[in-house]
Formats: C-alpha cells, structure tokens, sequence
C-alpha cells in the first residue's frame, strides 16, 4: 500500500461529521424558538407516580393552554445528582419533586425559588393541608420553598401466606408489642415466622440461623441513618427523640441509650437469623425479598403500597408499626414541589406548583390510590379508593389519627452527616463495631454541625 | 516526571533546544504552526483548569451556589483531621497493592505463555476482550455473577461446598473484589503491551541461552527481565496512575440497586469517589480540590519513586 | 513458522514444569510441562469469555426464572424479548407480563449513532493534532521544547475529576452542553498520552531522509505528511484503535455534558436505562440484553479488525 495520508479528507469527514452531530444535537434545547406556548420542565423520581401526575398535567394544561408540562423522569439514585448538573448547567427542570433531607442545602445555596411573595400576592392557603406538612418547607428565615403536595408514613407488610403457615392472626400481628430488652410478642412473632432451610422455626430448638430459606423481618439496607423504615418508629415508642428540635435541630441524640438499645436489638434479629444480613438486602432489596418469599413481613412507607398490592403469588395486609411502651409509631414525611431558581419561566411554574398544592390536581392523585395527597380530603379519597380496590391501608392513616407521628428530621449538612452514620450503622448491623460506637459517632455529628459556618 | 520525558528517550544531541537568536528562525515558526492546535487543547482543558482547580483549593467553593471565598489552608487543615480522607488513602493504597501486584504478575505470566506457547491472534484477542468492554458495562455484569443470592458465582460455590460469599457486600472482600474484577479487565490487556516488548528481544539471546542449557527460569531472569525492563516500567507507571484513580466500577457495583457507592461501610470508598462525592454530592468543591491536589502530589511522588526504583531510562536492549 | 516452534516448545515445557530434572524429562518425550502451559491457557481464555457467555445467556432468559435463581448454563427456554425490549421493539404488553417495565428507553440505534460520531471525531482530530504536536517535539529545534514537553506530560498526571467543573462550566459557557461537540471537545486537540506516544516514535525514525528532503528546499510540513506520516502508518493506527476504544468508554465526561435525550452516548445511554429501572427489583435480564448489545460494536468491531487489532494494542508497550 501506498499510503498517502490525506489529511483535507479527514478534514472533511470530521466536518461532515460534526454537521450530523449538529442536527442530532437540536433535540437538546427545544424551548429557545418556538413562539408557541411555554413547556414547563417537571422533575419527578418515582415511576409509580408518573401517571397520575401526568394527569393532573393534562388537566392543567387544558387550563392554561399556553403551557406545556413535559414530566422528566429520573430514578433516586440519579437524581439528585442530575438535578446538580442542571443548577450548575442551567439546564433544571423549572419546577421538581423536593425531599426534605435535599431542600436545606437547596434553600442555603439558593438554588430554589422562595414561594412567599407568591403566596401572598395570590393569598393562598397554606393551612388546608394536613397539620404540620407546609410548616415543614419554610426555613428558620421565615421563607417558604415547597408546597406539600403528599404525606407517607410507615407500616408493617404482611405476606398472608406465610403469617397462615405459621398460625399466626392477623390481629396478633395488628396487636404486637415490642420493647428493645425481650423484643416483645413482636420478636416471637417474627422468630416463629422464620424458617430455616430444614424446615425449623426460628422459634424452635436445632433453627440454624446461618441457612435461613424465610426470614421473618425485612430489612431496608438503605436510609439507617434516619431510619424511616427501620428503626425510626421503634425507637420513638421508647419516647426518643433524635434531634433537640426539630425542624432545625442543632444537636443529634445518637448516643441516647434507648436509642443504642434499639439497635443492637436490630443487630440481634439479624444474629438470630430473623433478619437478613446487609449484604444479602443489599442486593436484592427489601421490596423484592418479600415478593419472592424471602422475608414475610417487610417494613416499608405507603409510596410502595402499589408495588405491594401487585403482589401475585399471595394476599398482602398491612398493620401499623408494634406498639413499644409509648404506643405504635410512625416517621410522618411529606413531598413537596420546588420552583429552579434559574427558571426562565417563573410565573408559569409558580402556577403549576400552585395546581400540583391545590384540591384539583390532589384530588385526581387521590382517586388513583397511588400516595397520599397532602389535603385531607383528598387522602379521604384516596383511603377510599384503595378500600374499593380490596385493600386496607388504615394502619398508614392510624397514625395520625391517634397523633403517633413524629417528622422527618431536618438540620444543615443532612448529606455529611449520613456519609458519617450510615457506614457506622453498616458495620453495627454487620457485626464489625458495637453499637457503642454510636456514642463517638454522636459527637463527630454534632461537631461538624457545631463547626458548620 | 521529567524523568520519563528525558531519560527514556535518551534524545539525540542536536535536537537539544538552542538559545533564541534575533526574531524566529524558521523552524520555530514551523514549531508554532504544528503545536497550535494541541497547545490550545493543552491550555484550554489542562493548564487553565488546572490552575483553576489549585485555586479553588483555597477557598470555600460551593458548586451550587457557584461562589466561594479564600480561606487559605482551612481546607488543607480539615483534610489532615479528617477521618474519611485517611480511609480514602488507605483503602485506595489498599486497592493499588492488590491491584497492581497481582496484575503484573499475572500479565508477565500471560505474555510469557504468549510468547512462548502460540502466536494465534484468536487467543491474545479473548484475552485483550474484556479491556475492549467499557467499565460500566463491565461493573454491572460482575455486580450481577457475585450477587449474594442469585449471582452465578455464588451459586457455583456453594455447589462445590465453600459457600456463598458476600463478596461486593463484605468489608473484608470488597476492595479485593473490585481489584479482581479491574485485573480481569486489564491483564490480557496489559499482557499484550508486555508481549509487544517481548517480540522485540532478539530470538538468538534464547537459542544460545538453551544450547548453553539454560533453563527456562534461567532464561527468564537473565534476558527476559533485564530485556523487558524499559517497557515493564512504562506499563507500571500508567497502570499504578490509573490504579489510583479507579472509580468507574466502584461507583456502579459497590452502591447495589439503591444504596450509596462506596460502602459497606466506607470499605470501598476509594480516594477518588470521595472527591467526587464532596464535589457533586456536598457540592465542596473548594475541599474536593484540595484532596485532588493531594492525590496529584501523591501520584506524582509514587512515579517519581517508580523510575527511580526501575531505572527506567536505562533500556538495556539498545 | 512451524520450524521455530521445535525449541519453543521444549522450552515451554520447562517453564511449566520448573522441575529441576526437566531436560530428562523433556526427553522423555511426554511434555507434561507444555501441557500444563496450555492448561493455563485454556483456563485463562475461559476466564476471560465466561462472564460474557453469561452475559448472553442471561439476556436470553426471562427475568422471573433469573429471580427465581434459575442457575442452568442454558437458558431454560430463550427469549429474545429483553433484546426487543432494549431495542424498542417489544409491546409495552409483553414487557409488562415479564415484569420489567422501565421509565427510559434505551434509545439504542440513536446512542450508538452519537457513540460512533464522537469517537469518529475524537479519533481524527486527535491523532491528526497530537502527530503535528509529537512531531514538532520531536524534529523540531525552538526555544522552550522540552520544558513545554514537560509542562504536557504533567497533564497526565492530572485527575479529570480535577478539570472536571471548569471544563463544564466552559462547555456551559459556549453553549455545548448536551451537543456533540461539547463531549468530543476536550479530546479533540490533544491528549498528553498521544503526543508523548508518537514523539517516542518520531524520535525513533531516521533523520538522514529528512535532512534529504530540507536540503531539497521542501517544508516542514510537507516533510511530516509525505514522509513522516507514511512511515509511522504502524503508530498511527495503533494510536487511532486505542482513542478510539478510549472513547467508546469514556463515561463521567459525557454523562457530565451529554445526559438527555439525542445525544446521549452508548454508556451513558446504558446507565439511564439503569436508572430508570426500579429500584426494588432490578430487572436484570433486560439490563444484561442491554449491557451485551452495548459490547456487541466493539466486538464486531474487533471480529473485523482482528489481527490489525491486536498488533496495534501490542505495539503501544514498544518505545
């Protein structure tokens, strides 16, 4: 061969090249041109919950016809880091679904859009929701960034099979008490619904807690350090609290002795052979554990209601958390909606925020029994929609009847410090460090939020 | 670093630069025109952001708010006090040992067999296949064949009778799972660099080498080592700096369907997740620049050590 | 060739046995040392082709059999729904009964066609540039060469995640965010590893023809494409397979400047397919049906190129 490098050739051809990549690229940016109506960009990370939202889109949209809702689905775990890019890109969705352990860093960076001089303006009401959801968005300054547009709480799933195999009753179940020290009929309940790869209880002698075929408690791996479908309730119905305060808390109460008690009880249930190991949660998560017959109660919040109630193989009950000796808790959180503060579109989002927080739209997500929406009439109807779809959801709702629900806690550097508890937690639960550790760890939290400027 | 640009290239004398005399001589003109174009690649993406990143090292940047202040050494301070930088370096040296270690044995061995058994191009491209796969596709497909309860591997284990392991879920295992799954990638691929230096040693070293009786050991260490050198020492030197920096698949095999990456239990929090982490999960970027400045200084002093130690620019083949 | 197979072979079966005694048994005529060699072998390539066997094999699996545990080395009954499902052409129906519903598409044939544009470009403009730059470093005399060649080998020493957020924002601030040349501009000029690769090269060829060419008055440049690029044909392929394979794996970059819709390249592609997966049972039939036909280019890529392939990857450790 002679090869004669012909470098305006592949000049050209980087060239044509780029021409192509240039029409490929147009998709990216469709909103500069077009005179037509403005297309609102909606962050959202829970697939469950596209289709309703996406109706209540379609509603808004025949309302205000000169604006579009182009819903942007993302799972957790990419989410939050996409939604970083775009602050920094400027490339946001306008309006998106806020978590309250994100919104703080949000509001401190001012990346989001405070909402007061809109709510005044339109004189919206913020107190039609369920006690306490809205106050949870405004800061110590008195700035309000989020209206709630849900509320979750947390219970106890049941695989009816397995609790019927184990002659267990529902209403023993619904009944359960706990305590950190013998673990309460709770503990019995879970040891007896057990099963080892011999056929042994965990209730029974010869039970080999390390060739387990049926755990009886799910664990959630992620999420230890608020503990929102773990220890969260437990430890509240031994009256702890973890922050000071809470919004805001300044000081963390990891080292209180009911609260190591809690987990070292957890670590027991995983010794015994009652709870699966971390590593083993992990991987497939709780959720699919107990679909497939690994675990048969799991601990989860109402937004997996849905995945659960799809369950085929066998009937699903839910029963509120075991009552310790401050009666039956559950962690109480909420979403809301946030506007991007580099919106082009202010206006247009604040009106979208506005339909996502009013009666409309939360009606229509309470008709479709997906979450429950943050106005009471609405969760009204969403109870009833999933009691005419067969299924029981008044273990979630028990709660705030009986006023046993504590907030999710709330305080600057929320993402510093579960790199600092979370990995703690791990090696707790995997046997590597004694919940003791817990004491030093607290003061490692409180002094970085001591410290923090 | 000038080590690598002089020494092994032992440059011939008159291509040393001369002083500049009145105006450009026409050869550095020509120069100019030919380095253009890398020359800005090189100021635009490497110099300007590196002086850049150095600078935010001194102040309180936070990417979200996209503002930040001088705080002189404060980050400096707070990265000598703080644990978790102390676990990055030492589970990332972890990672770099294992890694590197039995990498390069294993590669020698493969390129030796290469060398010696076939020169079938079938054989050395199965081997080179998985350094052609990118790592996140790679990652995912390893976190799928280790996975506790319906991985492959396991299953395969507790059918021979050593039993499952928890492998990505382990502390204990998790740094010498992630190191195993990054040799599998890169040992054929590291072979093939070693066995390009292994056809360049003259075929007649080894003949007289066995008409002296020279055993195949012998031979080894007499001229295949020494021949090798020069090329043994670059591959070290890029594979320990890209050692250092791995990333890829701890960030998607250590974090499961749903957890953060880099546990359990900061086990796999290797040095550069953590200034990734720092940087777009706290949104420090003023902190994550000063832990990189550590990792630059780091690498740079190891490759220093490493050419020292190999003598790199001596090619005894010449 | 099968001549100098003869002593190559003895010698092999001594490295294996590493018995002390080995000539005698060498002589004996069975050669157990090769054999074992050749056991390494095997059990290396299978090492090697094994995860990715797997990999085929679970994407032709249904996902309940996977979650079920079914371990068989066949696929109990091979479907090529998570194939179709990765490729848009399975009904929301069928993917529904399987239980692997997902929020993304993977945009298959859009993300390989934006893969294959970037790494086309990426690949020209640096082996074009970085040739020019290596060869100025190389041949060339002007004031400030080796300490600039110094300044340029540093450059690899630099993490990207440390350039990482000027480089985006100058992205951002040229408006290329999420345009194909906004992922192809910081490797199109220059990558330090290229020039040094190639200047290790022009070093190495002679300077008479060169002297030759400037005493019959030609330029320096076109000295470096009649003369030099023709010679260095080995280096510059070897160089162009492995940017181009660099590139093909490039991940935090483009997942940093191009994540949406359209220009999304195959590996960020694969991991918004990932992402919108559900969290609580990892659909993972269809995601391996997606990781393998991710592989599939390469692959085929290197069935075609083979040889030429190889070589060149092994060409990179000479200097």
């Amino acid at each position: 061969m002679a090869p004669r490098i012909r470098i305006r050739a592949l000049l050209a051809g980087a060239l044509v090249a780029t021409l192509a990549a240039g029409t490929a690229a147009c998709g990216g940016d469709d909103r500069q041109d077009t005179g037509g109506p403005v297309t609102l960009r909606y962050g959202l990370w829970d697939s469950n919950q596209q289709p309703v939202y996406q109706q209540c889109a379609n509603a808004f949209e025949k309302q205000n016809p000169d604006i579009r809702i182009s819903i942007q689905l993302n799972n957790w775990n990419d989410y939050w880091g996409g939604l970083a890019r775009g602050f920094i890109g400027e490339t946001a969705p306008d309006v998106f679904t806020d978590h309250l352990a994100k919104y703080p860093q949000f509001a401190q960076s001012e990346v989001i859009e405070p909402l007061n001089r809109y709510i005044e303006r339109d004189g919206f009401d913020v107190d039609q929701y369920q006690p306490g959801l809205a106050e949870l968005w405004v800061t110590p300054d008195g700035r309000r960034y989020g209206l709630p547009k849900d509320w979750d709480t947390v219970a106890i799933v049941s695989n009816q099979t397995k609790l019927r195999e184990a002659g267990i009753t529902n209403e023993q179940l619904d009944n359960a008490t706990w305590n950190p020290d013998d673990g309460g009929t709770f503990e019995d309940i879970v040891a007896r619904l057990s099963v080892d790869k011999n056929g042994k209880r965990g209730d029974e002698p010869g039970f080999d807690p390390l060739n387990v075929a049926t755990y009886g408690l799910g664990l959630d791996p992620g999420g230890l350090t608020y503990g929102q479908t773990t220890w969260g309730g437990f430890a509240r119905s031994l009256g702890f609290e973890l922050l000071d305060k809470n919004p805001w808390g300044t000081k963390y109460h990891y080292d209180d002795p009911r609260f190591i008690k809690t987990i070292a009880w957890w670590r027991h249930m995983i010794e015994q052979g009652y709870m699966p190991p971390l590593a083993e949660s992990r991987s497939l998560g709780q959720a699919a554990m107990f679909q497939g017959g690994n675990v048969a109660l799991s601990i989860d919040g109402d937004w997996m209601i849905p995945t659960y109630s799809a369950t085929e193989d066998f009937e699903v009950h839910y029963h509120a958390q075991p009552a310790g000796p401050e009666g039956s808790w559950s962690m109480y959180n909420g979403l809301a909606d946030a506007i991007w503060v580099g919106t082009p579109y202010k206006e247009q989002a604040w009106q979208w925020v506005k339909f996502l927080a009013s009666p409309e739209c939360q009606n229509i997500v309470g008709s479709k029994a997906v979450v429950f929406p943050a106005i009471p009439e609405a969760t009204r109807r969403s109870v009833a929609t999933h009691r005419k779809n067969g299924v029981d959801v008044s273990a979630f709702t028990s709660y705030l009847e009986n006023d046993r629900t504590f907030l999710y806690p709330i305080t600057d550097k929320a993402p510093q410090i579960n790199l600092i508890v979370q990995p703690t937690m791990e090696k707790i639960l995997i046997g590597s460090e004694s919940p003791e550790a817990l004491k030093d760890m607290n003061s490692q939290v409180n002094n970085l939020l001591e410290f923090s400027d | 670093m000038s080590v690598v640009g002089q020494r092994t290239t032992a440059l011939p004398g008159p291509g040393t630069a001369r002083p500049a005399r009145r105006g450009l001589s026409r050869e550095t003109r020509a120069a100019l025109l030919f380095l253009a174009p890398s020359f800005l690649g090189f100021l635009v993406f490497y110099a300007y952001p590196s002086i850049r990143g150095f600078y935010l090292s001194f102040t309180d940047f936070d990417l979200l708010r996209n503002d930040g202040e001088w705080v002189g050494l404060r980050n400096y301070q707070a990265m000598l006090q703080d644990a978790l930088f102390w676990n990055a370096l030492w589970v990332t040296f972890k990672y770099v040992v294992i890694n590197i270690g039995l990498q390069t044995v294993l590669a020698l061995g493969i390129a030796v067999l290469m060398h010696r058994l076939t020169r079938s191009v079938v054989i050395r491209g199965i081997l080179v296949l998985p350094w052609l796969i990118p790592n996140v596709v790679l990652a995912l497909l390893w976190m799928w064949m280790l996975d506790p309860n319906l991985g492959i591997v396991n299953h395969y284990l507790d059918v021979v009778g050593i039993g499952a392991q928890d492998f990505l879920g382990s502390e204990s295992q998790v740094i010498p799972t992630i190191a195993g799954i990054n040799i599998w990638r890169h040992m054929g691929y590291t072979a093939l660099l070693l066995f390009g230096g292994l056809v360049m040693i003259p075929q007649s070293y080894y003949e007289a080498a066995a008409l002296d009786g020279a055993s195949e050991w012998r031979m080894f260490r007499t001229i295949t080592l020494p021949l090798l050198r020069p090329v043994l020492a670059l591959v070290l030197v890029v594979t320990v700096i890209g050692s250092f920096q791995v990333f890829d698949t701890v960030a998607v095999a250590t974090g499961g369907f749903g957890g953060t990456p880099g546990g359990p239990a900061n086990a796999s929090r290797v040095m550069y997740l953590y200034i990734f982490q720092q940087a777009f999960e706290f949104n420090a970027l003023g902190y994550a620049a000063a832990l990189s400045v550590a990792l630059i200084v780091l690498l740079a002093a190891v490759a220093a050590i490493q050419l020292r130690l190999l003598r790199a620019g001596e090619s005894d083949l010449a | 060739m099968s001549k100098t197979i003869s002593p190559t072979q003895t010698q092999t079966a001594e490295l294996a046995s590493a018995d002390p005694d080995r000539r005698v048994r060498v002589k004996q005529g069975v050669q157990w040392g090769r054999v074992a060699a050749w056991a390494a072998m095997v059990l290396l390539l299978f090492i090697s082709l094994f995860p990715f066997y797997w990999m085929l094999r679970t994407a032709l699996a249904t996902n309940s059999q996977l979650v079920n545990g079914e371990q068989g080395l066949l696929p109990p009954d091979p479907t090529t729904l998570n194939l179709k499902q990765v490729l848009d052409l399975a009904s929301a129906q069928e993917i529904e009964e399987a239980g692997t519903a997902t929020t993304a598409s993977i945009n298959f044939f859009t993300a390989l066609r934006n893969s294959v544009i970037v790494c086309t470009l990426i690949t020209i403009g640096q082996v074009l540039f970085c040739s020019m730059a290596a060869y100025a470093f190389a041949r060339l005399r002007f004031p400030g060469r080796d300490k600039l060649f110094f300044l340029y080998l540093t450059a690899m020493m630099i993490p990207p995640v440390f350039t990482l957020i000027p480089n985006f924002v100058l992205i951002k601030n040229l408006g290329w965010l999420n345009t194909i040349p906004g992922i192809v501009a910081p490797f199109f000029l220059m990558t330090p590893f290229a020039v040094f690769f190639l200047r290790q090269f022009f070093l190495g060829i002679s300077r008479e023809v060169e002297e030759a060419a400037v005493l019959d008055g030609a330029s320096r440049w076109r000295i470096f494409r009649e003369l030099i690029l023709p010679m260095s044909i080995a280096p510059l392929t070897t160089l162009a397979v492995l940017t181009y394979i660099t590139a093909w794996n490039e991940y935090m970059w483009p997942l940093v400047v191009g994540d949406s819709d359209g220009v999304r390249v195959l590996t960020v592609a694969l991991n918004a397919f990932r992402a919108g997966t559900p969290t609580i049972a990892p659909p993972w039939a269809p995601l391996m049906a997606a990781t393998l036909l991710a592989a599939i280019p390469i692959i085929v890529l290197f069935l075609v190129l083979g040889r030429r392939m190889v070589d060149a990857i092994g060409f990179s450790g000479i200097k």
